[in-house]
């Protein structure tokens, strides 16, 4: 069967998007990326630190994926937009995650500042893809000012509690024109899963993996899962039964037609 | 994108094939779900799930019962003018009909105003044929500066305007809009519509969009039902509602099942639909849309209007005429169609409540007009 | 003189360009790049541009990140 992922015309092969923030080494990450299929991974930007030896990141990554910058650290859309436009200056190419988090307690997202940063940057070309709070009204407004894709959290971020937002992630994918991507949050490969049957169009998975025992064993357990729920997604399950309660018929008026 | 680009896609679909292809277990799967898909809504219509009708009977009452509750909204048409220079080959009003051609005078609109409200009743709808000339925006204006004295909700029932003029007519009180698209099967439209111009197919679809940018509060559309194949135009009005709701989640959406009548013009439905398919169809439309409001109107009898009540409707007209003036001094004046429920509101009422459900006469109250509706002159249940 | 380099106060040559000051720092050219005066600098500059005092500098890489 047919069934691709497009994100702004592009045609995107694998449903598991990854991050590798987090990983005990970088030599990890060509082992994870593969193990995965994954073929969107995240990477962040930083002030170079003068004290410790610096490595370039880019060289563990395979030359086929889709690099997506996030603007980490932004504490509001003037900062999203000016990492985002750096970041487009490393070569990395012009998709971006706008991640603006001006809550330090939660690191819950500013759903305000990153409506404004995706006006300015879907203008200059960029395919922005918004982490966000699950709200279908900002996520309105995410869509109109140009995003590519909406990336809802499932839980807050690093916690690994699963999909606590599953009803309004669930009312974004019915009523918004866009891949819905939930992001953040997950734990675990049945999570993944879960997502994916609710009509995910993908998942972006990062502490889980890295935080594993042994990430590339996880890492190919997130991919398989990912395409477990599609298909359970695909073959239309029978959902929650909507319980029948004996009563009187209704129709019976009918009958005497 | 307006939902005419979503229409010609729609239209390209054999129906009728699709309807053949649905089984009893497919049937059994989508009643189990918790929410449908377009292709579950259409497959609720097939001759197939005919045979499922008690079980979508239950189904749709539990889900009216869960988001509205036990309550029928009443409301009453007033008819202000039948001049029309539309030829609607199905519609008494049409311009080659030798009728007598009245407007009401506006205290004409004062009396009959003041006759509905002393039956209790605050919403009302009001409808005009299709005449620039006799019945302009400015007349319509006019109309419900007096109305909004009496009521709390006006909707209109006219010709199909700009977006401007929308805003203007909100701007004077008015709330709702009611246009059915009569019949979204194109081609028949076209052979239904001869001459005028409500031969535009387009701009009369797009009108609830329009309406709906300019800021309305309530949007009510239809098939008349008889003028196509009924299976496939419940399918198409009920993806043009998911269209508006997904449009404009702000806007309280519903959809009337307005069935056609034996009127004055003798136009006999192609595609006679019985009780048992407009119940298929009031049933599959709320599986799939469990939050829209349904309305059906005294064109269907009092013992089927009962029935009604209890499988997914949440609107109805009482006490109606659809003659011009019919509330108060003309009872022999010829009406749009004919009434079939002649109950009054008193006993709508009254049948309401033993059936179980509150008859709800107003559930809106705008404040910004609101200090102007004189509330010593009606009284409120 | 002085200039700024990560919000920093440093002290570097005059006359240095922005190749020089990263060759003196031992950061290899292909993983950073440099924003100075909150404008980013094109690779291309970096050998000519030379540096004033009191400028701003921010020496960005990429990392992993999520
Ligand atoms: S349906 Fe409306 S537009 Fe058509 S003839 Fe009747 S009153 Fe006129």
């Amino acid at each position: 069967m047919e069934d691709k992922l497009y994100i702004a015309g592009r045609q995107v092969d694998s449903r598991l998007f990854i991050g590798t923030g987090k990983f005990a080494d970088y030599n990890l990450i060509p082992a994870v990326i593969k193990a995965s299929k994954a073929q969107v991974v995240t990477v962040a930007l930083r002030r170079v630190d003068f004290g410790t030896p610096e490595e370039n990141m880019l060289k563990y990554l395979p030359p086929d994926i889709i690099l997506m910058p996030n603007t980490s650290g932004a504490r509001n859309a003037a900062e999203a937009i000016r990492i985002a436009r750096i970041a487009r200056e490393t070569g990395c190419g012009d998709w971006v995650k706008i991640e603006v988090i001006s809550d330090q307690k939660y690191l819950l997202p500013d759903n305000f500042e990153t409506v404004k940063a995706i006006e300015v940057l879907a203008k200059e070309g960029f395919v922005v893809l918004p982490y966000m709070s699950p709200d279908l009204m900002a996520a309105k407004r995410m869509a109109e000012a140009g995003a590519a894709a909406i990336m809802p959290l499932g839980s807050p971020i690093g916690t690994n509690r699963g999909i606590k937002t599953r009803e309004l992630i669930q009312i974004l994918i019915s009523e918004i024109n866009l891949p819905i991507i939930v992001d953040a949050g997950i734990g675990r490969p049945s999570e993944a899963a879960e997502a994916m049957e609710m009509g995910a169009a993908a998942v972006l998975v990062n502490t889980a993996i890295a935080t594993a025992e042994n990430p590339v064993l996880m890492a190919e357990a997130f991919g398989q899962a990912v395409e477990a729920g599609r298909k359970a997604y695909l073959s239309g399950p029978g959902s929650t039964q909507r319980v029948a309660e004996a009563s009187s018929p209704l129709t019976g008026f009918l009958r005497k037609e | 994108m307006t939902f005419y680009d979503e229409i010609i896609g729609l239209q390209n679909t054999d129906y009728s094939d699709a309807f053949e292809l649905v089984t009893a277990s497919q049937i059994a799967n989508i009643l189990a779900k918790a929410e449908l898909q377009p292709q579950d809504f259409l497959a609720l219509l097939s001759p197939q799930a005919a045979f499922s009708l008690e079980e979508m009977a239950q189904a749709g009452h539990r889900l009216t019962l869960q988001h509205f509750g036990r309550t029928i909204m009443l409301y009453t048409p007033l008819y202000l003018s039948n001049y029309c220079v539309n030829h609607c080959v199905y519609c008494g009003f049409n311009a080659t009909n030798d009728i007598p051609r009245r407007k009401l005078t506006l205290a004409e609109v004062e009396l009959e105003a003041k006759a509905i409200a002393a039956t209790g009743l605050q919403h009302l709808l009001i409808l005009t044929g299709e005449s620039r000339q006799q019945s302009p925006v400015s007349y319509i204006k006019d109309c419900v500066a007096v109305l909004r004295k009496y009521f709390s909700s006006i909707s209109i029932e006219i010709y199909p305007l700009s977006t401007e003029e929308y805003a203007e007519l909100i701007a004077t009180g008015v709330d709702g809009l009611t246009i059915y698209q009569e019949v979204y099967d194109a081609k028949i439209y076209s052979h239904l519509h001869p001459k005028g111009p409500k031969r535009d197919y387009r701009f009369r679809l797009e009108a609830p969009e329009r309406a709906g940018q300019a800021g309305m509060r309530v949007i009510n559309i239809g098939a008349l039902l008889g003028l196509g194949e009924w299976r496939s135009e419940v399918f198409l009005a009920g993806m043009h509602l998911a269209y508006l709701q997904k449009q404009f989640p702000e806007i309280e959406i519903s959809i009337s099942f307005p069935r056609m009548r034996p009127q004055f013009g003798n136009y006999q439905p192609e595609f006679p639909v019985s009780d048992r398919d407009l119940v298929q169809s009031i049933l599959a439309l709320r599986l799939f849309l469990p939050r829209v409001g349904i309305t059906i109107s005294t064109r269907e009898s009092s013992e089927l209007r009962d029935n009604l009540i209890r499988l997914g409707v949440t609107k109805m007209s009482a006490g109606s005429s659809t003659a011009i003036g019919g509330h108060t001094d003309a009872p022999d004046s010829i009406g749009q169609f004919e009434i079939s429920d002649k109950r009054s509101v008193e006993e709508m009422r009254q049948t309401i409540a033993t059936l179980g459900y509150k008859p709800v006469l107003k559930d809106w109250h705008d404040l910004n007009l609101g200090g102007e509706v004189d509330n010593a002159k009606v009284s409120i249940s | 003189m002085q200039v700024k380099i990560n919000g920093a106060v440093a002290e570097i040559p005059d006359n240095h360009s922005i190749d020089d000051l990263l060759l003196a720092r031992k950061l290899p050219r292909d993983i950073v790049i440099i924003e100075l005066n909150g404008e980013i600098i094109k690779r291309e500059n970096w050998e000519s541009l030379k540096l004033n005092p009191s400028d701003s500098l921010e020496i960005i890489r990429i990392i992993g990140g999520g």
